[in-house]
């Protein structure tokens, strides 16, 4: 091959040469592509498909619903414009103090559930009887809806923040204890053995393996007990409170302000998903160094 | 082996009994004595009641009937007895607290009994230097390879000096080359500690690489097929498995289990 090579005519290598900076600008033409692609951040790159399209389609909607109401084509007073609740929420303080204040019950309420539902876990793992007898009850009454018990409440603790944060509690606990139970009696039975051999007695198996073992079952608990806080906690304001979004809302409707109603209903969720967000961090900071590891 | 009487512990079991609830008999009349610093290797097929036995001996489990006497004096005969510091146990998975450091890993067994943040952690460098482990000491078991945990795993139960190893199929897991090198570090350390080891396997010629003495295990329920002594050197490599009494070895022990698969 490389004799026939040496052997063409020096007329033969023209193309050849012309070739070779044809051959080459295809390179600088990728190149010049991924350049311009590199302009934007990498991580940019993988998040804008996920974040793109919901973006677009709550942007049509919003755009459609403007249209629809402010043409008389839906009654305002029935749905407001998606501006005028933007508006709302940039203007009105009052929302985000009664955000505030919805905020602070529930995440005082997730606090009391977490302290008192582990706890309540571990004393329904201590012995079988005592989770025989005492469980079927836990789960009883986390079917009853909240809704039905909050009158009650008001009966039992009046008006007031007690009454918001105790029908937030109500809602929230169960989901830290039932996962929670779930995590302590999952434990790894070799490591069981293991703390048997070494000696270790019950509260030292518990301290050291089987509570740091149920971790990432009661951060899972978490994530569902931070949302069920606040919907928990805006009932709690519509019957026995004066304070925070779900009063906001009760005090909307017969003014006829579905603009209000709307706004709160947004800071609602956001509240919700950024106590999710707050949950999600905790749970990393803690198992960062579990990941992977799943055996 | 002459100095390894002097503190590895002896095993004695006496017509070993284990049904499990309602009728599966696990273990059916086991006999054995086993010489304080001996290398025994129990081997047979798989759920054939060889880690039962080696839970018994480790007080873990209790023997329906019989005895499971450790050491020449102690007598162990159920849960509740005060479980020494003397016996270790390695388990199949490293079974590492993933929260936890390799140092911290290696430290719990003093954790568990109280001892000195300071001495414990020092004892436990000390257990992993030697397994080579002296890099990886503040790392987390998530950032180990599958062999550097299973060393981890060693570190933790060599960390309180025992007298008697147990071991259920600890490098069943892992890939060849890190097994054989793990076998190799095993066998070093038999030979530089004084201390008996029990070691369950399904693989002949780990038995035979390892071991001083097979034990070949029926089908459960276990009973004792053959007890075959393996008197190849003390110092053992990789090139001994090319070594025809290596192979003679192996073919003994293989008989007894083919056998035990005819009857059934």
């Amino acid at each position: 091959m490389s004799t026939s090579h040496q052997q063409l005519p020096a007329g033969h290598q023209t193309p050849d040469h012309h070739q070779h900076p044809a051959g080459s600008a295809n390179p600088r033409l990728t190149n010049g592509l991924t350049s311009s692609a590199a302009a934007m951040p990498a991580r940019w790159r993988g998040i804008s498909p996920i974040v793109l399209p919901p973006v677009i389609v709550l942007v049509v909607i919003s755009a459609l619903l403007e249209i629809l109401v402010r043409s008389g084509v839906l009654w305002a007073y029935i749905v407001p414009t998606p501006s005028s609740v933007l508006e709302q929420m940039g203007t009105s303080s009052r929302l985000w103090i009664a955000a505030g204040q919805t905020g602070l019950s529930a995440i005082i309420a997730l606090a009391l559930s977490t302290v008192v539902g582990i706890g309540a876990a571990i004393a329904l793992a201590s012995a079988r009887w005592v989770e025989r007898a005492f469980y079927p009850y836990a789960v009883f009454f986390q079917t009853v809806p909240i809704i039905a018990i909050a009158p009650l409440l008001v009966v039992y603790l009046g008006y007031g923040m007690q009454t918001i944060v105790a029908s937030a509690f109500i809602v929230s606990i169960f989901p830290v204890l039932a996962n929670t139970l779930a995590g302590l009696r999952s434990t790894n039975p070799s490591l069981v053995d293991l703390f048997q051999l070494y000696g270790a007695g019950g509260w030292k198996t518990l301290w050291k393996l089987r509570f740091p073992s149920a971790v990432p079952n009661i951060m899972t608990g978490l994530k569902v007990a931070a949302g069920l806080a606040v919907i928990g906690a805006i009932v709690g304001e519509f019957i026995g409170g004066s304070t925070g979004l779900g009063d906001e809302i009760v005090a909307a409707i017969p003014r006829q302000r579905p603009d209000i109603v709307y706004a709160a209903i947004t800071l609602a969720a956001l509240l919700g998903l950024a106590l999710f967000a707050l949950i999600n961090l905790i749970s990393w900071l803690l198992l960062r160094h579990w990941h992977a590891w799943q055996q | 082996m002459a100095d390894a009487g002097k503190s590895g512990l002896q095993v004695t079991l006496k017509d070993v009994h284990r049904i499990f609830p309602p009728a599966v008999v696990a273990v059916d009349g086991v006999s054995l004595s086993i010489a304080s610093g001996d290398f025994v290797a129990f081997l047979g097929p798989s759920g054939c009641g060889k880690s039962t036995l080696l839970r018994i001996i480790a007080g873990l489990d209790q023997p329906d009937q019989g005895q499971a006497i450790i050491g020449p004096d102690h007598f162990c005969p159920a849960f509740g007895c005060d479980t020494p510091l003397d016996v270790a146990y390695v388990f199949q998975d490293p079974c590492l607290l993933p929260w936890r450091t390799v140092l911290d890993n290696a430290a719990l067994p003093l954790e568990l009994h109280n001892h000195p943040k300071s001495v414990r952690r020092q004892q436990a460098a000390a257990v992993l230097e030697q397994l080579g482990l002296a890099d990886a000491l503040e790392r987390y078991p998530n950032q180990l390879s599958g062999g550097m945990r299973m060393r981890v795993s060693l570190a933790r139960a060599l960390i309180t000096n025992p007298k008697l190893l147990l071991l259920d199929e600890p490098f069943a897991a892992l890939d060849a080359i890190t097994r054989q090198k793990l076998d190799e570090m095993l066998r070093h350390l038999w030979l530089t500690r004084n201390m008996t080891i029990l070691f369950v396997t399904h693989s002949i010629s780990e038995a035979t690489f390892l071991a001083q003495r097979a034990i070949v295990f029926s089908r459960r329920p276990a009973r004792v097929v053959l007890d075959h002594a393996i008197d190849l050197p003390q110092e053992r490599t990789v090139q001994l498995r090319a070594d025809p009494t290596f192979a003679r070895h192996m073919a003994s022990l293989q008989q007894a289990l083919t056998l035990e698969e005819v009857e059934q």
